[in-house]
């Protein structure tokens, strides 16, 4: 069972990306972070397999929560309306789907680069 | 002395020794007083009659001694103007001092065999004053001769007097010199004068105009000597007239150099700026003599000097306003860059500094690091060709901020075609850069928020029909992917960066790439994109992306893109004004003919092809479709 960490401040589009989680794989456990803080909490008090990351969410952006899934080695996506090549240099390496998404690249982006399914 | 030849020189003549003057010179200043050949003067007469009556003797002559022949200015008893030079006694009596006398001719071995003597009319007595320059130089002599030998020769008083007399004749000599030369001098100022582009005149010390030249009544119209006297300051303009006569004033009673600009009214009525200016001539006591002045018609000069004045001050103006250009001129080769206050501000150097010109060594610290070697990268290019210069960075201000400037400039070459120097202007473009990146943030934003939005709007189709049967659920799908091309189209055209062309450089060559790249693009092998490539603006976008979205979903669910072999050829073709797009599906399933209903894609094709003021057409053949659509060029790029 996998443990999914989305951080989407939009309700309706967090909504979204936990259905095409689930439908990817309907045994995830999908945690929805709407903010850097929220983030923060549930990646302290739980290990995640993998997480799909807005830029700007309410508090700011989530660079640090990258940098943090990155030191523990847990593979992560952005999801955002942001241009990749405004993200800081370390971070250009990141797998980028940009919205707004067609959710069969989510999704593909789930299981080649996050799941490691294919 | 018969023998000798007429025109030997007096100094050759035998039996004269060397005199003490050169002869050339002694010749050149008789001439100077300009008295041989003259006709008889009643001056010089007198003086012979006097000398005759003194010294109790028939004949007295004024002799002057020419180069081969003696002329006499005045003579009384001998009735002759000239003689030839070697039967002169005077000759002989110009080489001795004062007072030459010879009481007996036939005793003296010098004379006795003169034809004047041994002939008519058998002169026996003489006695000669010298006629001599200051500097001492003898032009001839005062003489007296008697047809009987005076052995006694003269009394004293007789050689008294007739040295007295000789000196007369000379003083008379010099007068008349002096009043020639001065003649001859004023001749040469009044033609000189005359010849002058400017007006030239004289005053008397008390400042009253006794002359003007040629050129004055020339310019003025003046009837001649009608300016005489003050009459000259009728001509200024009124405005100018009590300023001028100050200043006049100002200097007769001071000996100052007069120097004013007025305006003088020219015989056309027309009123010219004119340079006055004089200076006083002043005898030996330093005394003021006279007045020599000009008039310089300035018209011309000063209406350039004025368009000068105003373009250069204009020039300074328009580089001063903002404070934000400045100009330099790079000497290349000498490494010197000379430069106004305008960029010594800029690159908070010392105005002086720039002023007399610095290496460019001494700039490039204000230069912003990471804009140093595109700079550096930029003036190598113009140096090795380009010529022109232009380059956009940033310089660092004293007060740490920082100013975008632009730099454009020339590269100037000697002649053998090296560049010697770069001139050019520097602007502070920081409100320009700083409105540009507030636009281009703005622009972004935006566009961020637009892309959040659709994002949204997929969200939503997809959760309303989550949980519903697998129609609705399709249906959706079908509603989020034609949502998804038409953001794909908007993000296409998005308004670039601030500063782009209009339609940021958009093509639809570029917006079919992007719009079918979900299918595979051209890498797939299955779409083939050929042709001319045209500009496509924002408003042509939404409604292509559409119809190209529709045309590849259904060529992708039921035409050539649902079997492997299949595949799409799309060809765009100028047509004059027009764009034509052909799109063409083979080795799909066979074509059964023209669709019962009307599908979403057909109106959407028929219904946008229209709105850009174009047409489309289809063509159901077996192989597969063809559907070629025309639009306005003008319209692709609205």
């Amino acid at each position: 069972m996998r443990r999914i960490l989305i951080v989407e401040d939009d309700p309706m589009v967090a909504l979204d990306l936990e259905e095409i989680v689930l439908g990817a794989d309907a045994q995830a456990r999908v945690a929805l972070a709407a903010s850097v803080r929220e983030a923060e909490r549930a990646l302290a008090s739980l290990e995640f397999d993998a997480a799909l990351l807005d830029i700007d969410v309410l508090d700011g952006k989530t660079y640090e929560v990258a940098t943090r899934l990155h030191e523990r080695g847990t593979p992560f996506a952005f999801v955002s309306a942001s241009r990749p090549e405004e993200l800081p240099a370390p971070l250009r390496n990141v797998p980028f789907v940009p919205k707004p998404y067609d959710p069969a690249d989510i999704e593909r982006t789930l299981r080649a680069r996050l799941i490691g399914e294919d | 002395m018969t023998e000798l030849p007429p025109g030997a020189a007096l100094a050759e003549m035998p039996g004269f020794s060397a005199p003490a003057w050169d002869e050339a010179h002694r010749l050149a200043e008789l001439r100077s007083y300009g008295i041989l050949d003259t006709p008889p003067e009643r001056d010089f007469d007198e003086v012979v009659q006097f000398a005759a009556q003194l010294c109790a003797a028939p004949i007295a002559v004024v002799n002057l001694i020419d180069q081969d022949r003696q002329f006499f200015k005045a003579e009384i008893g001998l009735s002759l103007r000239e003689t030839p030079l070697d039967v002169s006694i005077c000759a002989h009596a110009i080489l001795q001092p004062d007072l030459f006398v010879v009481p007996d001719t036939t005793r003296d071995p010098r004379f006795a065999a003169n034809p004047l003597v041994t002939g008519a009319p058998h002169l026996r007595f003489y006695a000669g004053a010298l006629l001599e320059t200051a500097e001492g130089l003898p032009l001839g002599t005062l003489c007296v001769l008697d047809y009987v030998a005076r052995p006694e020769g003269l009394t004293p008083e007789q050689a008294f007097g007739l040295q007295i007399l000789a000196r007369q004749v000379m003083a008379q000599l010099e007068l008349r010199r002096a009043l020639a030369m001065r003649e001859a001098s004023e001749r040469r100022f009044r033609v000189l004068a005359d010849a002058m582009p400017q007006m030239v005149w004289s005053t008397l010390p008390d400042g009253s105009h006794d002359y003007y030249n040629a050129r004055w009544y020339e310019f003025t119209g003046v009837p001649f000597g009608s300016t005489d006297g003050a009459g000259w300051n009728g001509m200024f303009h009124p405005d100018d007239q009590a300023r001028a006569w100050a200043r006049w004033r100002h200097s007769l009673e001071s000996g100052e150099p007069y120097e004013i600009e007025y305006r003088l009214r020219r015989a056309d009525g027309v009123y010219r700026w004119t340079l006055g200016r004089a200076l006083p001539v002043r005898d030996a006591e330093g005394r003021i003599e006279r007045w020599f002045g000009t008039c310089t018609d300035i018209e011309d000069i000063k209406a350039t000097e004025d368009a000068l004045r105003r373009s250069e001050e204009r020039l300074r103006l328009a580089l001063s306003a903002a404070e934000m250009v400045g100009t330099f001129i790079w000497d290349v080769r000498a490494d010197r860059i000379a430069a106004d206050p305008g960029f010594a501000r800029l690159f908070s150097v010392a105005p002086e500094a720039l002023a007399a010109g610095v290496s460019i060594a001494a700039l490039e610290p204000a230069v912003h690091p990471e804009d140093a070697l595109r700079l550096r990268a930029r003036i190598r290019a113009a140096l090795q060709g380009e010529r022109g210069f232009e380059a956009e960075y940033r310089l660092r201000q004293r007060d740490g901020g920082l100013r975008w400037v632009v730099a454009r400039g020339r590269c100037e070459g000697d002649a053998a075609g090296q560049v010697s120097e770069l001139r050019g202007v520097i602007m502070d473009i920081t409100e320009r850069k700083l409105a540009e990146e507030g636009q281009e943030l703005l622009a972004r934003e935006l566009s961020h928020r637009i892309k959040n939005i659709f994002t949204v709007i997929g969200g939503m189709i997809s959760l309303s029909s989550s949980g519903a049967t697998p129609e609705v659920r399709g249906f959706a799908q079908v509603l989020r992917r034609r949502l998804q091309a038409l953001a794909v189209a908007h993000d296409y055209v998005r308004p670039e960066a601030a500063g782009a062309a209009p339609g940021g450089g958009t093509t639809l060559r570029g917006l079919l790439a992007t719009l079918l790249a979900p299918y595979g693009g051209e890498e797939s092998g299955r779409l083939r994109l050929m042709g001319d490539d045209v500009p496509v603006g924002v408003k042509a976008a939404t409604s292509l992306a559409l119809i190209l979205h529709e045309l590849a979903t259904n060529a992708a669910k039921y035409g050539a893109l649902s079997r492997e072999a299949g595949h799409v050829a799309i060809t765009l073709e100028r047509r004059g004004e027009r764009l034509g797009l052909t799109w063409q599906e083979r080795g799909g399933p066979e074509v059964a003919g023209p669709p019962e209903r009307r599908g979403f894609g057909t109106i959407l094709a028929e219904r946008g092809s229209l709105q850009l003021g174009g047409r489309v057409a289809q063509d159901w053949d077996r192989a597969g479709l063809t559907l070629r659509l025309e639009v306005p060029l003008a319209r692709l790029a609205g």
